[in-house]
C-alpha cells in the first residue's frame, strides 16, 4: 500500500463510523427516540390541544332550588384550563399510600408497573359574562376573569415509562450501577414493565397520508382509473377522511360519454362529477377550472380528455347551485337550501383534502390540490404517468411507541376532560363546591394506558382498533429480545392470499432485514428493520416553510396564473403531502435545503426528494419514515468523509472528548446523511468506496455510498457467517431458529424470576464471526458451541435430519444446560391481607383444610413454601396456601373451616428449588415467586441447529471410543448427514466450517461478514499452508473397528445452537386417565395427561386396512363407552338396580306390562346427545331389534 | 482384510494383493506374531506417549484404543454432599464440573477424601470418588485421547526433480526433502511418518505418476495422551493386561459353553 492509499477510505474505516453510530444509542434507538418525542412534546401539545373546559350553570327547577342564587349563578362562566405538565421519576405506590422511587428490577419482580406520575397546572377562571356583549368579535374573548385559581401540579396518573428512556431511572447509569440495581448491562431497553411483566410495543406499518395515489382498475371495470387522497390533518384525532376520483369507462346504453371524473366524499351519498366540486370551492368559470387541472392550455391532448368531465358539469354554472347539489346529497335531511348549501359549505371546509385547511379561505388551495389530483388522473389516463406502487416503502409509515401511546393519551384526555366538564356542570348545578383534585380522576389515563399495555388492545376498551400492538418481550436469547424490540408488523388480514404485499420491495433494501421474517401466515406481513434503519420522529414543519418562503417559493395563494405550473423548468412544492406553491429555480432551490440540512439549519431527519419527472419537490418532516445513512459523495466521485475523520472516531475518551468524532458530528459536518426511503430513490448510491475511484468507477454521478452493505440485514441474520454464500430461504429459516437457541439471554438471569428460561452452561463466541456481532453483543450472550461436525455417514443413525452426537463429549458438559421455571402466587381477597377471608401462605393438613391436591406437602415449611434447595419432582406442593371456606346453607359445619388452593408443579416437570422471593403486591398482599432449577444435558431426540437453517435432532450418541478418529486423533462431537447438504445448498456451513479450522489452527477469529472480499479460495490456501488437504477434508478410522474409511471426510468446527425443544418437555404417552367431564371422553394435551388423539387421517388408514374390531377398541372401548339399559317396548332408557339386578321401565306405556330390559354399550356421547335432544322434546328411542313383535309404536 | 491400503483419489481402499498373513492354526499365528511384532517408542514425555506397533492386526490396536479409552479404570469424584454453597455457581454444576477434575490417585488403593470447614462464596462440601472406567462416564477415562494412524508407505516410482521436486515438498510437507542431483534438485524421502494422507500430491498429474504413497495395514503409529493420573506407558501396560483378561474370560467362557 503506498503513501496515498493510506488517505482512502476503505470499507474496513466504515466500522469506525457504524461503531460510531451504534454507540450513541444503541440497536433500539427508534424505541426510545419515538418515546422520548411523546414525552417531551406530544404530551405536552396534546394537554395545550384541549381546550379549555367552558361550563354555565343550569337553572334547576327542583323543590327548595334557591332561584335567586341560581340566577345569580347563571351569570357566571367557569374555565378549566389545563397549563404545563410535569412528568416526575418512576414511583411506585405502597398499600399505605407511601410512594417511593422504583427501578424496573423490583418492578419485574413483585409485578408492579414500572410507571412515573404525571402532574399538570391548572387554571380555574370564573368570568362574569352577564355585560358581555353577545355579537363580540372573538365569542372565546370572556374578559378579565373575576376570579383566579392557580392549582399547581395535579395529580392526573401514571404514565408507563421505557425502560433506558431519558425519563428512566436507569438513563444515566454505568454498568457497575446497574450491576447494583440487578440489570442486565447489555440490556438497551426500549420497553416497559407492566405489572411485572416486560412489554414491546410493535412498530405497526400503514400507508402514508395526504398522497395522491393513481391506480388503474383492471378491466373490465366501471372506472378505467382512480386517484385516491387519504388526508388526515397533523396530530388530530379525527380518522382520515379519504377523497377519491374516479374516471368513468365509456358505460353501457343510457350512460353519458365516458371518461368523465367524478368524486366520493365523505358523507356523500353518490359520486359528485369533480367539476361541480370545482365550482362549489367557488370557480365558476371553465376556463378557471381548465387552468387549475390542464395547468398548459395548449395541451390540446388533454383538453379534450377533461372535456366530458366539463360537459357533464354544465348545467350547474354557480357556486350556490353546486353547493345545493352536494348538499342534496348528504346525510341530512329535510332541510332547507339555505341549511343545504351551509351544510356542504362546511362539508368542503372540514372533510374534504382537510390537511390542506380546514379553516378558512382556504379553497384556492383545495381547488389547487383537487386540479392536481383531477391532473394526476389526466396523466395517468393518457398513458404519461405510471400508477403509483402500492407497496413502495417509501409510502409507508412505522407508528412506534410515540405516535401510538399519543393517539391513545388523546384519547384517553379526552375522556378525562369529558369527566372533569360533566363533574363541574354537576357541581355547579348543586351548588356545590368544585375540587380540581378529585374531579381529575387518575384512573383514567393510569388504568387507559395500563390496559392496553398489558392486553395489546389499542385503543378504546370496549372495541380496540388495533390487537397485538404491545407484546411480552421474548426472553429466550439475547438476540431474539433485540429483534422483537425492532420489529414491525403490517395490520392486513393474515388469510388474504395477495401475494404483493408479503414480497421483499426493492425499496425494502438496507431498511428491511431480506432474510428475517416468520413462515407462514405472517410472511412478508412481519418484518425486522435493518440494522441501520432509522425512523423519523418527526419535526415541525414551520421551519420549512420559512425557508421555502425565504427561498423565493411563490406561493399559490398568490400565484397569479397557474400557466407557471406548466413550465417545464418550474417545480411544484409539497410539504408533507400539501401542495404549499411553485418555485422557478429548483435545483438551486434544493441544493440549498440540502446544504442547510447537511449543516443541521433544518433538522436532518427531513428528506427532500426532487422528482425531475413529475417536476415536483416534495419535502417531509412527517415521524415514521424509515430512513438510514449513507455518505455523502461529493461532484460524483469523492467521499465527504475523510480518513482524519475516521482517525477521530477511533479515538477514546482518553484521548481527550475534544478531539474523538461522535456519529452526530458526521451529520453536522454534512459527511454523513439520513435519507429515506422515497430520497434515497433521487439519490445514486455506490456499493462500496472502492467504487468511486476515478477511472475504474461505474458511474461519475453518484451522489452518496453506502457505509456497509452488510448493514441491510437485521439482528438475526447478522448472526449467520458468509450468508452471502447460502440460498435465501436457508438465512429466512436461520433468522427464525436463532430466536430459539439457548445462550444467556441477559447478564442478570440470576437475579431475574423468568416464567421460563434456558440457560447453556458453557456458551462460546462462534469461531467464525460477523462484524455486526459486536453491537449485538454476540460474542458477550452468545447462544452456542463451536463444535467438531464431520459431514458423513455413519452407522445410519443421523438419517433425515438427526444427528449423532458424542457421548464423552456431553458427559464433559458440551451443551449441558439449566431450565428455569418460576412458579407465582399472591394472597387475594379480605382487607389489607391479614384478614379473615383473606387467602393465607401456610402448610396445609388434613384435618382442617378440605380439598387437599394428590401431591406431595411435606416438602413445605411451616410458612407454606419449599426451601431452596430442595429436590422437587412430580406433583409436589410448592406454594402453600389456604382460603376461607364460606359456610354453606343446609351443610354442617364441619371441622375443616379452610380450602386448599396450594401450587403444584408441573406434573411432568423436576428440579430443584432454586430461589424463593417473597414480598408484597402494591395492595399489600403477600406475593411469592419460586423459581425451580433442572439441568438439561443432551439426549436422544433433543433438537440443534447450525446457523444455516440447519436443524435436526439427536438420532443416537457414541462414546469416544465408537466415535469416527482422525490421525492426529480428533473425534466429531456431532456427525451430520451428507444428505442435508445438497439440496439445500447452505454452502456458507461449508466455508463456516473451513474457515473455522483455519481459526482453530491459527488462534484466531474468523472474519464472516458478508459482502467482504474474503474468498472460498483464500481459506483454503491457509488451511493448506497449514498442512492439511486444503478442502478441509480429512482420512477418518472407523471406531468400531479401527479400519480406515474408505471415504475422506469433510470436517471441522462449526458453530452450533441448542434449540429449546426438548424430549423432555415433549415425551408422552397414557394408558389410563383423566376424562373431560361432559364427554367422559379422554383429555387432550400432555399438561393434563392427556390421550393421544386418533384423528381422522389415522381413522382413513385403519378403514382401509380393514380392522373393524380395532377400530371399534380406539373409538369406542378405550374412549367413551357407556352401558345403558333400554325398554325394548317403548325404546327408552330403563331404570336399573344394579346391585339386585332388577331393571324396570317407568313410561306410561310401559308401567304395567312385563319389563322387558335389554342392556346395550353407546358412547356416552350419544347418551349425551339423546338427552340433549329430550330437553328439546325430541325423544328418541332405541330398539335392538327392528322386526320385534312387542314393540310398542302407538305413541 | 489387507496389510496395505491404496490411497487414491477415490479413498482409501485395501489392497486385495496384499492380504494379512494367516496361519492355520492359533499357535502358529501367536508364534508369527510373537516373531514378527515390533514395539518401537518414538517419543515419549509424562503426558503422552508415541510409539509405533508394528506387525499386529487392525483389531488388536483398535481394542487398545479401545480399553485405553474405555476401559482402563481410574478414579474421579462421584458423589458430592454439598453443606454450603452461596457462590453462583449452581450445585449440579460445580459437582458435574469435580467430578471431571482428574483424581490423583492410583485406582487400586484409594481413599475417601477428607472434608474442610469454613459465608459469601463459601464452599463446604465432601467429595466420594469412585473407581470406574469410561463406558461409565467420560470422566473416568485415563485419556485425553488414544488414537493411532497407520503407518504411511512412499514409494518412489521415478526421481522427482526441478520444480515438481519443490511442489512435493510444499505440498506434503516434511515427508520429503531436497538435496543437489546432478545440478538439479530432486526429492527424496525425508520422514514418511510427517504424511498426513492429505493425498495433495495427486492434484499434480506428473507427480501422481512418480510417487506412490500407501498405508500399511499392520503398521501402527500409536498416540496416548493420558489425562495425566496414569503415565501413558503404565496405561498401554494396563490396557494390554486388559485385554489379556478379556481374552481369558473370552475363552473361559466359550470353554463352558462348549461343556
Amino acid at each position: 500500500m503506498d503513501e496515498e492509499d493510506y488517505d482512502v477510505v476503505t470499507q474496513e474505516d466504515s466500522w469506525a463510523v457504524i461503531s460510531s453510530y451504534f454507540e450513541e444509542k444503541g440497536l433500539v434507538r427508534q424505541q426510545l427516540d419515538s418515546f422520548d418525542e411523546f414525552i417531551q412534546n406530544t404530551m405536552q401539545e396534546l394537554v395545550d390541544d384541549t381546550g379549555a373546559i367552558r361550563v354555565r350553570p343550569k337553572m334547576q327547577h327542583t323543590v327548595g332550588y334557591d332561584k335567586e342564587r341560581g340566577e345569580e349563578a347563571a351569570n357566571k362562566m367557569y374555565e378549566v384550563k389545563f397549563g404545563q405538565v410535569y412528568l416526575s421519576k418512576p414511583v411506585s405506590v405502597e398499600k399505605d399510600s407511601s410512594a417511593c422511587n422504583i427501578f424496573p428490577h423490583e418492578a419485574r419482580l413483585r409485578n408492579l408497573t414500572y410507571s412515573a406520575p404525571l402532574y399538570c397546572d391548572i387554571l380555574l377562571n370564573t368570568y362574569d359574562i352577564s355585560e358581555l356583549d353577545p355579537n363580540r368579535e372573538d365569542q372565546n374573548d370572556f374578559g378579565e376573569p373575576e376570579k383566579m385559581e392557580d392549582c399547581q401540579k395535579v395529580f392526573m396518573g401514571y404514565v408507563p415509562i421505557m425502560l433506558r428512556s431519558q425519563f428512566c431511572v436507569l438513563a444515566d447509569k454505568n454498568d457497575l450501577e446497574l450491576c447494583e440495581l440487578g440489570e442486565c448491562i447489555y440490556d438497551q431497553g426500549g420497553y416497559f414493565v407492566i405489572n411485572g411483566s416486560e412489554k414491546v410495543i410493535v412498530a405497526h406499518e400503514r400507508m402514508s397520508n395526504n398522497h395522491v395515489y393513481a391506480f388503474k382498475k383492471k378491466q373490465p371495470h366501471k372506472y378505467s382509473w382512480t386517484v385516491e387522497t387519504r388526508s388526515q390533518v397533523e396530530n388530530s384525532t379525527r380518522p382520515t377522511s379519504t377523497l377519491y376520483l374516479q374516471m368513468y369507462n365509456k358505460a353501457g346504453r343510457g350512460a353519458i360519454e365516458g371518461n368523465q371524473i367524478r368524486a366520493t366524499m365523505p358523507y356523500i351519498r353518490s359520486d359528485i362529477p369533480v367539476v361541480i366540486i370545482f365550482r362549489a370551492l367557488g370557480r365558476n368559470d371553465d376556463r378557471s377550472i381548465i387552468e387549475h387541472v390542464v395547468y398548459d392550455l395548449e395541451d390540446g391532448e388533454m383538453m379534450d380528455l377533461f372535456r366530458p368531465s366539463l360537459e357533464e358539469a354544465f348545467v350547474i354554472q354557480k357556486q350556490e347551485v353546486a353547493l345545493d347539489f352536494i348538499g342534496k346529497r348528504g346525510s341530512a335531511k329535510d332541510i332547507i337550501a339555505e341549511e343545504r348549501i351551509a351544510y356542504a359549505r362546511d362539508l368542503l371546509r372540514s372533510e374534504v383534502l382537510p390537511h390542506v385547511g380546514v379553516g378558512e379561505r382556504c379553497e384556492t388551495r383545495k381547488v389547487f390540490f383537487l386540479g392536481y389530483a383531477v391532473h394526476k388522473l389526466l396523466m395517468c389516463r393518457l398513458g404519461r404517468s405510471d400508477e403509483d406502487d402500492r407497496d413502495h416503502f417509501g409510502k409507508k409509515r412505522l407508528d412506534l411507541a410515540g405516535p401510538l401511546l399519543g393517539g391513545l393519551f388523546r384519547t384517553l384526555l379526552r375522556k378525562l376532560e369529558k369527566d372533569v366538564r360533566s363533574q363541574l356542570q354537576r357541581c355547579l348545578d348543586e351548588n356545590k363546591y368544585f375540587n380540581i383534585e378529585s374531579a381529575i380522576r387518575s384512573t383514567h389515563i393510569t388504568g387507559g394506558l395500563k390496559y392496553c399495555l398489558a392486553t395489546g388492545n389499542w385503543g378504546d376498551r370496549a372495541n380496540p382498533s388495533k390487537a397485538g400492538v404491545s407484546q411480552v418481550l421474548n426472553r429466550l436469547t439475547y438476540a431474539s429480545t433485540l429483534s422483537h424490540l425492532r420489529r414491525c408488523n403490517t395490520p392486513l388480514a393474515r388469510s388474504g392470499k395477495q401475494a404483493k404485499p408479503r414480497q421483499l420491495h426493492n425499496t425494502h433494501w438496507g431498511m428491511v432485514c431480506p432474510a428475517e421474517t416468520p413462515e407462514g401466515q405472517a410472511v412478508g406481513l412481519v418484518k425486522n428493520l435493518a440494522l441501520m434503519a432509522y425512523v423519523s420522529t418527526g419535526s415541525p414543519q414551520a421551519i420549512i416553510l420559512e425557508t421555502l418562503e425565504e427561498f423565493g417559493t411563490l406561493n399559490l395563494d398568490d400565484l397569479t396564473s397557474p400557466k407557471v405550473i406548466a413550465d417545464q423548468s418550474t417545480c411544484n412544492i409539497f410539504v408533507n403531502g400539501a401542495w404549499i406553491g411553485v418555485h422557478e429555480d429548483p435545483e438551486k432551490l434544493v441544493n440549498t435545503l440540502r446544504g442547510s440540512r447537511r449543516s443541521m439549519d433544518i433538522d436532518s431527519e427531513v428528506s427532500i426528494v426532487r422528482d425531475i419527472g413529475e417536476s415536483e419537490l416534495r419535502i417531509y418532516t412527517d415521524a415514521g419514515r424509515i430512513c438510514r445513512p449513507l455518505y455523502i459523495v461529493k461532484d460524483g466521485c469523492k467521499l465527504a468523509i475523510e480518513k482524519s475523520h475516521i482517525n477521530r472516531l477511533q479515538l477514546t475518551e482518553e484521548d481527550g472528548p475534544e478531539n474523538k468524532m461522535t456519529f452526530m458530528m458526521l451529520l453536522h459536518n454534512g459527511l454523513v446523511e439520513y435519507i429515506d426511503t422515497e430520497e434515497e430513490e433521487t439519490a445514486m448510491v455506490a456499493m462500496d468506496p472502492k467504487d468511486l475511484t476515478p477511472g475504474e468507477s461505474y458511474s461519475s454521478t453518484y451522489t452518496h455510498c453506502e457505509i456497509h452493505p452488510s448493514m441491510i440485514l437485521g439482528i438475526c441474520a447478522s448472526i449467520i457467517p458468509f450468508p452471502d454464500h447460502n440460498q435465501s430461504p436457508r438465512n429466512t429459516y436461520q433468522s427464525a431458529m436463532g430466536k430459539q437457541a439457548m445462550g444467556i439471554y441477559a447478564s442478570n438471569f440470576q437475579v431475574r424470576m423468568d416464567t421460563m428460561a434456558h440457560v447453556l452452561h458453557y456458551p462460546q463466541k462462534p469461531l467464525c464471526t460477523t462484524r455486526a456481532m459486536e453491537f449485538l453483543h454476540f460474542r458477550e450472550l452468545p447462544s452456542g458451541v463451536n463444535c467438531i461436525v464431520a459431514i458423513m455417514i455413519y452407522t445410519g443413525y443421523n438419517q433425515e435430519d438427526s444427528l449423532i452426537m458424542n457421548q464423552s463429549a456431553i458427559d464433559r458438559g458440551l451443551f449441558r444446560s439449566s431450565y428455569f421455571r418460576c412458579y407465582v402466587d399472591e394472597e387475594k381477597g379480605g382487607s389489607g391481607g391479614s384478614g379473615l377471608t383473606s387467602e393465607r401462605f401456610e402448610r396445609p393438613t388434613h384435618d382442617l383444610v378440605d380439598k387437599m391436591k394428590a401431591g406431595d406437602y411435606a416438602k413445605l415449611d411451616d410458612d407454606g413454601l419449599v426451601q431452596p434447595g430442595t429436590r422437587v419432582s412430580g406433583t409436589d406442593i410448592l406454594i402453600g396456601k389456604t382460603a376461607p371456606k364460606e359456610a354453606q346453607v343446609g351443610q354442617a359445619m364441619s371441622q375443616k373451616t379452610k380450602r386448599d388452593c396450594s401450587t403444584a408443579m408441573k406434573s411432568t416437570e423436576n428440579g430443584i428449588v432454586d430461589q424463593v422471593l417473597l414480598s408484597t403486591t402494591s395492595d399489600g398482599f403477600r406475593f411469592t415467586k419460586v423459581r425451580i432449577r433442572n439441568v438439561r444435558t443432551p439426549q436422544i431426540g433433543d433438537k440443534f441447529a447450525s446457523r444455516h437453517g440447519q436443524k435436526g435432532t439427536i438420532g443416537m450418541t457414541y462414546r469416544q471410543e465408537d466415535m469416527p478418529f482422525t490421525a492426529e486423533g480428533v473425534v466429531p462431537d456431532i456427525i451430520v448427514n451428507p444428505h442435508a447438504i445438497p439440496s439445500r445448498m447452505t454452502i456458507a456451513q461449508l466455508v463456516e466450517c473451513l474457515l473455522g479450522k483455519v481459526c482453530v489452527f491459527q488462534g484466531v477469529e474468523g472474519d464472516a461478514t458478508p459482502f467482504t472480499d474474503v474468498t472460498v479460495d483464500q481459506i483454503s490456501k491457509r488451511l493448506h499452508s497449514m498442512g492439511y488437504q486444503k478442502e478441509g477434508n480429512e482420512a477418518l478410522y472407523q471406531g468400531h473397528t479401527g479400519k480406515p474409511l474408505c471415504a475422506r471426510v469433510f470436517i471441522g468446527p462449526t458453530f452450533y445452537q441448542r434449540l429449546k425443544h426438548l424430549v423432555d418437555d415433549k415425551v408422552h404417552s397414557r394408558a389410563r386417565g383423566p376424562t373431560a367431564m361432559l364427554t367422559r371422553q379422554p383429555l387432550e394435551g400432555r399438561g393434563r395427561d392427556g390421550g393421544l388423539r386418533m384423528g381422522e387421517m389415522e381413522r382413513d388408514c385403519l378403514i382401509t386396512h380393514g380392522c373393524a374390531n380395532f377400530i371399534r377398541d380406539r373409538f369406542f372401548c378405550s374412549s367413551d363407552m357407556y352401558r345403558v339399559h333400554l325398554c325394548e317396548i317403548c325404546g327408552c332408557f330403563a331404570h336399573q338396580d344394579m346391585k339386585n339386578q332388577k331393571f324396570k321401565c317407568h313410561s306410561s306405556t310401559c308401567v304395567n306390562k312385563p319389563p322387558d330390559i335389554c342392556q346395550v354399550d353407546i358412547p356416552y356421547a350419544a347418551k349425551l346427545l339423546f338427552q340433549e335432544l329430550q330437553a328439546m322434546c325430541i325423544h328418541p328411542r332405541l330398539y335392538t331389534d327392528a322386526d320385534r313383535k312387542t314393540r310398542d309404536n302407538s305413541f | 482384510m489387507s496389510s496395505l491400503y491404496d490411497v487414491t483419489e477415490k479413498g482409501v481402499q485395501p489392497n486385495p494383493l496384499k492380504p494379512t498373513p494367516s496361519t492355520k492354526t492359533s499357535k502358529e499365528y501367536i508364534n508369527m506374531f510373537k516373531k514378527d511384532f515390533q514395539y518401537k517408542v518414538i517419543s515419549d514425555d509424562p503426558n503422552e506417549l508415541v510409539c509405533l506397533l508394528s506387525n499386529i492386526d487392525v483389531s488388536i490396536a483398535n481394542a487398545i484404543r479401545r480399553i485405553l479409552l474405555a476401559d482402563v479404570p481410574t478414579m474421579a469424584i462421584e458423589t458430592v454432599y454439598i453443606d454450603q454453597n452461596t457462590s453462583i455457581t449452581h450445585d449440579e454444576v460445580l459437582s458435574h464440573r469435580l467430578g471431571l477434575m482428574p483424581v490423583l490417585a492410583d485406582p487400586t488403593e484409594f481413599e475417601v477424601g477428607g472434608d474442610e470447614d469454613t459465608d459469601w462464596n463459601t464452599l463446604v462440601f465432601q467429595a466420594h470418588c469412585k473407581k470406574s472406567n469410561g463406558t461409565d462416564h467420560a470422566k473416568f477415562s485415563p485419556v485425553c485421547t488414544a488414537s493411532y494412524r497407520m503407518l504411511p508407505v512412499i514409494k518412489m516410482l521415478d526421481n522427482v526433480r526441478g520444480e515438481d521436486a519443490e511442489e512435493l515438498c510444499t505440498l506434503e510437507p516434511g515427508v520429503f526433502k531436497l538435496i543437489e542431483k546432478d545440478g538439479e534438485v530432486e526429492a527424496v524421502i525425508d520422514d514418511p511418518m510427517k504424511c498426513t494422507m492429505s493425498r495433495n500430491y495427486l492434484m499434480n498429474p506428473r507427480l501422481k505418476s512418480k510417487i506412490k504413497i500407501e498405508r500399511s495395514g499392520r503398521d501402527f503409529i500409536f498416540c496416548i495422551e493420558s489425562v495425566g493420573q496414569v503415565e501413558p506407558k503404565k496405561l498401554l501396560k494396563r490396557a494390554v493386561q486388559i485385554l489379556k483378561e478379556k481374552g481369558e474370560r473370552l475363552v473361559r467362557v466359550l470353554e463352558e459353553e462348549g461343556n
